[in-house]
């Protein structure tokens, strides 16, 4: 008797554990380009609302310290997809690291001069000299300031610039720095939070016109497993197209998710992040989507600006087709 | 003197070695470039841009060198003070243990705002970090003197002065030294990290513009300078300690010859 209860136990035990797996979730990893920001709230919301589980997915979400870093963990395959801008994915797919773009997200360049609404600049070619400049040197945007000076043609030697990484808020504020050269939704509207007076001068004004954060991920991921990548692109934008309808669900689901965070901060960033993913591409074929046209365009900037040695074949840096 | 040679040989030869062990590595696995470049594509980039590279080396020497002189001052001055009272030593001991260990390299985003740009942040963080080891091990030094050696010279009627200046001081040579080597690399952290965070030039900011650049090749490139950099002023440190040791010990002969 007690040995056929024991091995009905067993048995049982035995059938429970050859029983496929009830649908395991994949979990993935991603990575994003900074450390957490209202920028990131569709994110926040696309895994809180469900979004991910809904597609079988279990998302881990990673801050990051800067696109160039993501891009190389993404190129690497230390995470399984990235939110970098597109032009650092691009210069990654140069140096033989396998990075695709399977969602441009934000289609406009943020990259702007910031200024106090006191001292402003109103023409880049003459009201930048004798002012200080803050750069921020281990941000794309200080390469692209250094091709705006070639393209406008300033002289040098009437600029003054000066590092200021991670800084440039708290040195505008106190006048350390006259100008600073920044994304526009994060240190001036920073600042107008903080209740100074600042306005901005856009770098795609002076052409320098670039597609920004994407949703990123490794080629060969693309080949081994395409649905989940479907299924990850897919979850993804839904959180943006949704926050697109319901910011205030959005700046809520960050919010919670950050609770240390400047809420009047994150308020105003939010809907002007949302604004960048607004394009003609975009309003027609969906948000992330990008073109051959556009990517072309921002390839030919960057070897200009010698942020890319040679051209590549950009069809290999994006697809559409996770998009559908 | 053939044993020296062979020695050093077989030391280089670990260098050698391990360089040769990268370079197949890099190349059987296949590694990138923009991951981990391999040694021979360093050493092309280190001479490609050896003038750049060259001309960024100066203001980071200058800033270690000004991190560790100012540690080296404030370091001694310091250790002195303490040296003289055994209670001013004891109550302050705590203190300077917590100000050890708070990570200074934490602060750098913020000497920027504190300091500024360029040269004065860099020569701050160098010396925070850089003038602990030297306050330890000078107060220790100083007060490790055989006290019946110090006792003698009391009987003989010396100063103060001649007792720190024959006696302790001397003594605690080895001690300060071996604080001095520690310091000097502290100093090159301080230094690089400086550069990371609040300046323009030097080769902590080749290292990280190249490193955003996805220029893995450039950044490798200005890490070996740096480190060749970092060899050359150690090494000018221990220099300095055999000659002041030699002359040091020349004075405490004279000294006990002529008691």
């Amino acid at each position: 008797m007690n040995i056929r209860r024991k091995l009905l136990a067993v048995l049982a035990l035995a059938a429970i554990a050859s029983a496929p797996a009830a649908n395991a979730a994949d979990k993935v990893k991603l990575r994003l380009d900074w450390v957490y920001g209202a920028e990131h709230a569709p994110i926040f919301l696309a895994r809180d609302k469900g979004f991910f589980k809904e597609e079988g997915i279990d998302v881990e979400l990673m801050p990051g310290e800067g696109s160039s870093v993501t891009v190389k963990l993404v190129g690497n395959r230390d995470a399984d997809f990235g939110y970098a801008t597109a032009d650092q994915a691009l210069i990654g797919l140069a140096k033989e690291l396998p990075v695709v773009s399977t969602a441009v997200i934000l289609q406009k360049n943020p990259t702007a001069f910031i200024f106090k609404t006191a001292k402003p600049v109103k023409d880049v070619k003459t009201d930048l000299y004798g002012k200080t400049i803050g750069v921020q040197l281990k941000s794309n945007t200080g390469r692209q300031w250094a091709a705006l000076r070639e393209i406008l043609k300033l002289d040098p030697s009437k600029l003054k610039e000066v590092p200021a990484d991670g800084a440039l808020v708290p040195l505008l504020a106190s006048d350390r720095i006259d100008v600073a050269i920044g994304f526009y939704h994060n240190d001036a509207l920073k600042l107008r939070a903080s209740g100074e007076n600042v306005n901005w001068i856009m770098f795609e004004d002076f052409g320098v016109k670039m597609y920004s954060s994407a949703l990123i991920t490794n080629a060969n991921l693309i080949k081994e497993k395409p649905d989940l990548v479907r299924r990850f692109t897919r979850a993804f934008v839904k959180g943006w197209t949704y926050s697109a309808q319901n910011p205030e669900e959005a700046l809520k689901a960050f919010i919670a998710a950050n609770p240390t965070t400047d809420v009047k901060y994150a308020t105003l960033k939010l809907p002007e992040v949302i604004k960048q993913t607004r394009s003609p591409d975009a309003d027609k074929n969906g948000v992330g989507s990008s073109n051959v046209k556009d990517w072309n365009e921002m390839q030919t900037l960057l070897v200009k600006m010698k942020m890319m040695d040679a051209p590549v074949d950009v069809t290999k840096a994006f697809t559409n087709q996770f998009l559908k | 003197m053939k044993k020296n040679a062979l020695l050093h040989f077989w030391q280089l030869m670990t260098f050698v070695l391990f360089f040769l062990a990268w370079e197949v590595l890099v190349r059987v696995l296949g590694v990138k470039p923009v991951i981990l470049p391999a040694p021979t594509v360093i050493f092309e980039q280190i001479w490609a841009h050896r003038a750049m590279l060259l001309q960024n080396t100066w203001p980071t020497f200058v800033a270690i060198g000004l991190g560790f002189t100012y540690a080296f001052i404030v370091g001694f001055a310091i250790a002195v003070g303490i040296a003289f009272s055994r209670t001013v030593r004891e109550i302050t001991y705590p203190f300077l243990i917590v100000a050890q260990i708070l990570p200074k390299i934490a602060f750098a985003p913020l000497f920027l705002i504190w300091f500024g740009f360029g040269l004065t942040p860099k020569i701050v963080i160098a010396a925070l970090i850089a003038f602990f080891p030297i306050v330890i091990n000078t107060a220790k030094g100083l007060t490790s003197v055989d006290p019946e050696l110090l006792q003698y010279l009391d009987s003989l009627g010396a100063s103060p002065r001649e007792k720190f200046m024959r006696v302790s001081l001397p003594w605690a040579m080895p001690y300060i030294f071996a604080a001095l080597k520690i310091s000097i690399t502290l100093a090159i952290v301080g230094a690089v990290v400086g550069e990371f965070v609040a300046a323009g030039e030097g080769l902590g900011y080749v290292i990280n513009s190249a490193n955003i650049a996805l220029d893995t090749q450039l950044m490798f490139a200005a890490i070996t300078v740096l480190s060749v950099l970092g060899v050359l002023m150690f090494m000018a440190v221990v220099a300095v300690e055999r000659l002041v040791t030699k002359s040091s010990s020349l004075a405490v002969d004279t000294g006990s010859a002529t008691m």
